[in-house]
């Protein structure tokens, strides 16, 4: 309840001076923006390690390949540093760069998986007679 | 890494826009653009400092 | 004690500030008031040299004797020099020597005034006077406009920027 409670109140803050701010200087407001969603990521972020260390420890008792695991992990932290950067770009207007970024960070995600689909092609290559 | 960062950029914002004003209503139309521009290297170099910690430690929680 | 310590300092930086904003815009006050006492005092070496055919260091002594703003200080010195030079370099070496706010270009002005003066006959340095006079208003003009455009903005500009150096050390 306190972690919920910080963090809307880093966002309320942020927007209130965002407001205020871009009546006389909006160039700065956009640094404001970036402020506020780093402040609140970082948060979010310091509490993901307690998720993390449960999901390891569950692969190492089960057999599931380990790397396996350690790709998703890859894959969830690109979409949340891509996500970021997404939302920021968008705040200050430039749609395009935006979307560009999200097709790198597909593409960057695609070619992380790759050892996934072609164990994936294997294990169906397997089962069928 | 806190609040009082937030606070410290929108002061640093208004006073830069007090400046302006009062430069340009002076008609020193160039300096009034440095000043803003000082103001922006300024508030970048804390913000670039914030990124790269957020950076990094997404990094090294998804060790990527 | 660190946190104090700070404090104090980041008080002491914006007190400074202010003060030096308040110091610059003083300067364009003080030009105005400087030319005007220097114009009051040509007016009454114009008359002594019209009325009374006094020497030229008996003048200066008079009009220094006062004492009580910083022309009469720069004719003290004026007095001084002449007692072992002549009239031209030591008008001219004790208004350059002057601390004083005005400008350059008004010393150089009044130090034109110094190549006639105990040189001529009264007539000619009477009228050199009063030309000096009429550059003097300008000067003043001039002055009074500069103290208008820029009084205020170094005050203001000397409090904004120690707030500034106080947000970005806090």
């Amino acid at each position: 309840m306190a972690d919920i409670s910080k963090i809307i109140g880093i966002g309320l803050i942020g927007l209130i001076i965002i407001v205020i701010l871009k009546q006389y200087k909006p160039e700065l407001a956009i640094y404001v923006s970036i402020i506020t969603g780093v402040l609140i990521l970082v948060f979010a972020v310091e509490k993901l390690t307690g998720v993390i260390n449960l999901l390891q420890s569950i692969s190492n008792k089960t057999n599931i390949n380990n790397n396996f695991l350690k790709i998703l992990l890859k894959i969830t932290g690109i979409t949340f540093i891509t996500e970021f950067a997404v939302s920021i770009c968008s705040d200050a207007g430039e749609k395009a760069i935006a979307s560009k970024i999200e097709i790198g960070s597909k593409v960057v995600i695609i070619t992380m998986s790759i050892p996934i689909i072609t164990s994936l092609l294997e294990l169906v290559l397997e089962i069928l007679p | 890494m806190d609040i009082n960062l937030l606070f410290k950029i929108a002061a640093v914002g208004i006073l830069v826009a007090v400046l302006h004003q009062v430069l340009v209503r002076a008609g020193r139309e160039d300096q009034a653009m440095m000043t803003t521009l000082a103001g922006l290297v300024i508030v970048l170099s804390m913000v670039i400092q914030q990124i790269s910690s957020l950076f990094n430690t997404v990094r090294t929680l998804f060790d990527l | 004690m660190y946190y104090y310590i700070k404090t104090i300092l980041l008080i002491a930086i914006f007190l400074m500030s202010t003060a030096i904003g308040m110091l610059i815009s003083k300067m364009y006050e003080n030009r105005v008031k400087e030319l005007k006492q220097f114009k009051n005092t040509l007016n009454i070496l114009k008359t002594k040299i019209k009325f009374t055919y006094e020497p030229l260091i008996d003048i200066f002594k008079q009009i220094s004797q006062e004492k009580s703003n910083k022309v009469e200080k720069i004719f003290e010195n004026m007095t001084y020099k002449l007692s072992f030079g002549d009239v031209k370099n030591s008008w001219r070496d004790s208004i350059q020597e002057a601390d004083i706010s005005i400008t350059q270009e008004d010393k150089d002005v009044l130090k034109e005034l110094g190549k006639v003066l105990g040189q001529t006959d009264a007539e000619s340095q009477v009228s050199e006077i009063e030309v000096t006079e009429t550059f003097l208003d300008m000067q003043i003009e001039k002055a009074e406009e500069d103290r208008k455009k820029n009084q205020k903005i170094y005050k203001t500009l000397g409090i904004l920027i120690g707030l500034f150096f106080v947000i970005l050390l806090v």
